[in-house]
């Protein structure tokens, strides 16, 4: 495909990609991680209690509480909402950039571009992969 | 009788999950993709409770419990949002909403049901 890139914006382009790829890539990097930690985290839980199912009522230890490593299956099992929002954001900025790049709009601006991604991060996580201080909150549950 | 629960959110896996944990604890479940289904299901049936997210499609989560709570019949519903955002200033606005609750996921299933518990209309 030719991409016709309006005169002058060469540079700010390049300053663009350079100070927004690395975010991608930090974004990406994390939610992959995050996925291999869930993915992790269901097959020991699993791990736990494969014994403990497969085990007789008469069984010696077979008492064992189960709700631990299910309540972790459970946790497990919501990484994926996390993952694909953190992903879906990645994607909408890179449909972002494509429709500039294709409107010729010559007022890119990496900084700029930045705090735009920035301010539509959702959970810490993001704001770690960012690079950024996360807004003030707490995941404790709150009764008003 | 089972109390019914209304569960919210466009992550289909997510409901799945929260459904299962308050089903094994007894309650009926209802579920809505995003605030304006949820709304639909508002129709002058019994709902004891719901569970909402924040960040969904056509209807935000936020959207749904002003509109619910401008309903007569959904006035004292009490709303729990279950949500990935943990910032202050979101949580206030959920509050100045009329929401009663804010549990950020992943959620574990006993806290929850101990919300669920805390919060059910009888």
């Amino acid at each position: 495909m030719t991409v016709r890139v309006a005169p002058g914006t060469d540079r700010a382009l390049v300053e663009l990609v350079c100070g927004v790829l690395p975010v991608w890539f930090r974004h990406l990097e994390g939610s992959r991680h995050q996925s291999e930690a869930a993915v992790g985290q269901m097959l020991a839980a699993f791990g736990e209690l494969e014994p403990r199912l497969a085990a007789k009522p008469d069984d010696a230890g077979s008492a064992h509480d189960l709700t631990e490593p299910v309540e972790r299956l459970y946790q497990g099992f919501q990484y994926q909402d996390r993952i694909s929002q953190m992903v879906a954001l990645i994607l909408q900025d890179m449909q972002r950039l494509q429709q500039a790049l294709l409107q010729g709009d010559s007022s890119l601006d990496a900084a700029l571009w930045l705090a735009r991604l920035e301010s539509a991060y959702v959970m810490a996580d993001q704001h770690q992969h960012h690079g950024s201080a996360s807004a003030d909150g707490s995941d404790e549950t709150t009764f008003f | 009788m089972a109390q019914t629960i209304l569960v919210i959110d466009d992550s289909a896996s997510l409901r799945q999950v929260v459904a299962m944990a308050l089903q094994g604890a007894g309650y009926e479940v209802l579920q809505a993709g995003d605030g304006q289904a949820a709304l639909a299901l508002l129709d002058g049936r019994k709902i004891h409770m719901a569970i909402c997210d924040v960040n969904m499609p056509r209807m935000n989560g936020i959207e749904f419990v002003k509109a619910a709570k401008a309903l007569p019949s959904y006035r004292f519903l009490p709303i729990l949002m279950l949500t990935t955002e943990n910032q202050d200033a979101k949580k206030a606005e959920g509050k100045a909403a009329g929401a009663k609750a804010w549990m950020v996921k992943p959620f574990v299933p006993t806290t929850l049901l101990n919300a669920v518990s805390k919060l059910c209309l009888p």
